[in-house]
């Protein structure tokens, strides 16, 4: 299996070699959470190769569930629009970095982005925190590599990152850092910090 | 090849938001291959190369727009057709053997994890 392990390519029928998608890079994910307006697509769109694109996601599996409180005239269209980025990392390696909104409700599109995802960045704005509590505490469960990245918007931090620890209630080993979604350097820093703890967390 | 299905309501080229609900241009199917993962690169194979004029519609699309890999998500934001839709569309192009797509279906590893870290500093 060599180093190949943790990739695979589907759609080789039977006679079809796998020569096609042997020089296709391999895409990575990161997951970037946030409330609304809190600069997830100006964060992606900082450090991507391509202006953030818009896709919506239509969610045919909500018809499945029966849900109780039986909101039974809305059809199935629960829809999602994501804004996305791409970065690619040298000539073997591409990452994709999709913003999703933060509020609870938005669990069901989790599931689907965290799917062999690295991490998940979770973009605050310290006057709006609790807009992230719903991802905070969704990437806590599902044990997906996290960080809680505050957003200073003109360099403002209106409560301290330990202020923003207590008051997300954020376990002691999940890293909280300030950044500056417009900035590059700062997105590129906070990318690094997210990845660091994913290693970190794969080796224990 | 087997093309959309005879007077299925095709708008042109002319696009709003969403040119046809997502069941039509799957031909009423939702559940192939849906999960191919938003950022799995796409790439339309040398079969595909040679078919494409015997398709029709957004399965012609994704295979011109696959001569050079690009992902799930991408096909989406440039049609203009919900995520879901394109991961049916690529599921039978993929089935077919039109197309390949590639993607990560375990958690990353160390080994891939430190390629990511030393990628990203190198920006």
């Amino acid at each position: 299996m060599a180093s190949a392990g943790s990739e695979t390519s589907a759609g080789a029928g039977p006679m079809q070699p796998n020569a096609d998608v042997a020089s296709v890079p391999l895409p990575v994910k990161i997951v970037v959470a946030g409330g609304y307006a809190v600069g997830k697509t100006t964060f992606v769109g900082s450090i991507s190769d391509i202006d953030p694109l818009t896709t919506e996601a239509a969610l045919t599996t909500v018809s499945e569930h029966v849900d109780d409180e039986g909101d039974a005239s809305s059809k199935t269209s629960t829809t999602v629009a994501m804004d996305f980025g791409r970065v690619a990392l040298g000539d073997e390696l591409v990452l994709y970095l999709f913003g999703t909104p933060g509020q609870a409700r938005f669990r069901f599109m989790w599931d689907e982005l965290t799917r062999g995802a690295i991490g998940a960045v979770v973009l605050l704005d310290t006057r709006r925190f609790e807009d992230s509590f719903g991802a905070v505490e969704y990437f806590e469960q599902v044990s997906v590599p996290f960080v809680v990245a505050v957003n200073a918007f003109h360099g403002d931090l209106h409560h301290s990152l330990e202020e923003v620890r207590m008051g997300l209630d954020l376990s002691p080993d999940i890293p909280i850092v300030a950044t500056d979604a417009r900035d590059r350097t700062a997105t590129k820093t906070t990318l690094l910090e997210l990845v660091e703890h994913a290693l970190l967390r794969a080796d224990s | 090849m087997i093309d959309e299905s005879p007077g299925e309501p095709v708008n042109g080229k002319g696009r709003g938001r969403l040119r046809i609900p997502p069941y039509a241009v799957t031909g009423g199917r939702t559940r192939v291959d849906v999960d191919i993962p938003f950022e799995a690169l796409v790439r339309t194979t040398q079969r595909g190369r040679e078919n494409t004029q015997l398709v029709a519609f957004e399965r012609r699309d994704i295979l011109q727009l696959a001569e050079t890999p690009i992902a799930v998500a991408e096909l989406s934001a440039k049609l203009r057709l919900p995520i879901g839709a394109i991961r049916v569309l690529v599921g039978d192009l993929s089935v077919e053997g039109h197309v390949q797509t590639k993607a990560m279906t375990t958690k990353a590893d160390t080994a891939l994890l430190e390629r990511v870290r030393d990628g990203l500093r190198r920006l």
